[in-house]
């Protein structure tokens, strides 16, 4: 999730948490101490790359996505559209059907 | 709360992070832009600035264990370890994955949770030291020997063997003192015998001196300076002693008039304000409320006379300095000083320089005790102020008592422990084995191994 929030651009740390926050409707509320322990994980396995910003006076550092974190979001999000797809299949006949009007 | 709280938060956290210091600056300056964006934007919701710096801090959460998480990270990339992933680090992988990241099986993570997730299970975490910088070649030395190892089988194995085998899976250099083995009657081809799992390497060895050493001729280890394991038998090793001095003027000629006066204003204040709810309290003419007034009076009473500079417990530096000397002597290796009968150990002061003589350990013991009381005395009360009119409790988070100097001596200042080994967990010992004194494994004195988490 935090590799899709940075596909479209790079953001910092307190930026990702926000837009995780508000693009999932507030269901999904990463605490900053799971977070920054995450993006140096990711960082040292090289799928986000980090940059530093001295933005109005203060020190920022700023995420973006690698070639390979790119590829790895694709693949994730390929088998989550497959895992999901999988499971919709199972449940469709136990899915409530909308009544015809 | 108040903007000094909020750097001495970050400090401390970054004190925690045991990492170079390249990556601390780093991950400090991160943190510090997470927490001041966050600041902005919760003044902008219309906060004060202490309900908005109170708010921001906690939803940070924990700093220990956020440092943990960090340090721990860090780590794993340094090691090198030769571990083979039992099925039920997997499954403990399983828990692990329910973390931020999607529901799909992350395959490609694997050893770096599980090793997380293992880690973290089984063993208490090292010490964070005080002052650490990047990690010297005895902190490096001790890391390694502090990795977990899955299972070690020796069967009938000669002892001299068993550190070759024990050097190349730790990676660590480990030398036997020949001498000072073979002098006590030690034979260096005798055979050991052991099988445990998920232990530390350093219990292994533990275990192994043990055996070949027993109640007789008890062996020890010590890492040196260089960061190379050195063992021995525990009378020559006691001789290793060495002198180093102590500069330790800044915790014997402080001046009390340096606690920040608005911060011992804002707390009479509180104070004051709690002794007016007792009295306006139905607690009123009970003993609790009699009892509680009479603590209040002296706590106000002692705070005044602190912040008016007539410090009520004021002690000179020569008293001070006798009271850090019995700290020292009384909670690390008692046994040892000369002045209490011992027969190595000297603590001699001169001019604010403690100059010790004693082995490498105690002298590491030592160091982290220093540390410990610096700590505390520069960081009294991360704890939030007093509230005041929050039931009966006495005010939290009151720097009064942590002035160094003070202690009258005993063990556990800073709430660490000091000794170095560690309680080894499910170790299984075969019985009948030569020189193990009767079955079962060796239970060193309980220490305080869990870090207090600090708010």
């Amino acid at each position: 999730m935090v590799l899709s929030v940075l596909a479209d651009s790079a953001k910092y740390g307190y930026l990702i948490q926000k837009t995780l926050r508000q693009a999932s409707g507030n269901l999904v509320r990463v605490e900053a101490g799971t977070l920054y322990p995450l993006l140096h994980r990711l960082e040292a396995e090289k799928a986000i790359q980090a940059r530093w910003d001295v933005a109005g006076g203060r020190k920022r550092k700023w995420y973006e996505l690698t070639a390979a974190g790119h590829n790895r979001l694709s693949r994730q999000a390929d088998q989550w559209r497959r895992y999901a797809g999988c499971v919709e299949k199972m449940l469709c006949g136990v899915l409530v059907t909308e009544p015809r009007l | 709360m108040s903007e000094r709280d909020f750097d001495i938060y970050l400090s401390l956290l970054a004190k925690l992070l045991r990492l170079s210091s390249g990556q601390r600056e780093s991950i400090e300056a991160e943190l510090r832009d997470h927490l001041e964006e966050r600041l902005d934007e919760l003044l902008g919701k219309g906060l004060t600035k202490e309900q908005a710096i109170a708010t921001a801090l906690e939803e940070f959460g924990d700093a220990a264990g956020l440092a943990q998480r960090f340090t721990l990270l860090a780590t794993q990339h340094r090691r090198r370890l030769i571990m083979r992933y039992s099925v039920a680090s997997l499954c403990a992988l399983g828990l692990t994955a329910a973390m931020v990241m999607s529901i799909l099986p992350e395959r490609h993570d694997v050893p770096v949770q599980a090793l997380v997730q293992a880690e973290s299970q089984e063993r208490p975490k090292p010490a964070p030291r005080g002052d650490a910088g990047a990690l010297s070649s005895k902190e490096l030395a001790e890391a390694r020997l502090d990795q977990i190892l899955p299972e070690v089988v020796y069967d009938q194995f000669p002892f001299r063997e068993v550190f070759r085998a024990l050097r190349e899976t730790a990676d660590v250099n480990i030398i036997i003192n020949k001498r000072a083995v073979e002098e006590a009657g030690l034979d260096l081809e005798q055979p050991i015998t052991l099988h445990v799992t998920n232990v530390p390497a350093s219990a292994v060895l533990r275990l192994v001196l043990d055996q070949a050493g027993g109640d007789l001729n008890p062996l020890d280890y010590t890492v040196n300076e260089l960061g190379i394991v050195e063992v021995s038998t525990v009378e020559s090793l006691s001789r290793n002693t060495v002198v180093r001095t102590y500069d330790i003027r800044d915790l014997t000629e402080y001046d009390d008039a340096t606690i920040p006066r608005k911060r011992l204003e804002g707390l009479l204040t509180e104070a004051r304000a709690l002794e007016q709810t007792l009295q306006g309290d139905q607690l009123e003419g009970t003993a609790l409320a009699a009892k509680l007034g009479a603590d209040l009076a002296r706590l106000i009473d002692g705070l005044d006379a602190v912040a008016s500079g007539r410090g009520a417990d004021q002690l000179t530096v020569s008293e001070r300095t006798q009271n850090l000397v019995k700290l020292i002597e009384g909670s690390i290796a008692p046994d040892s000083w000369r002045a209490r009968g011992g027969i190595v150990g000297n603590i001699t002061e001169v001019n604010g320089i403690l100059f010790i003589r004693t082995t490498h350990n105690h002298h590491q013991e030592i160091a982290e005790l220093l540390g410990s009381l610096r700590d505390f005395s520069k960081e009294p009360a991360l704890a939030a102020p007093p509230k005041a009119a929050e039931g009966f409790g006495a005010p939290g988070g009151f720097p009064g008592g942590f002035r160094p100097g003070g202690f009258g001596g005993g063990p556990g200042a800073g709430g660490r422990g000091f000794g170095r080994e560690r309680p080894l967990p499910g170790v299984r010992q075969l019985p009948g084995v030569p020189g193990t004194p009767g079955a079962g494994a060796r239970q060193p004195p309980p220490t305080p191994e869990s870090e207090p988490q600090r708010p």
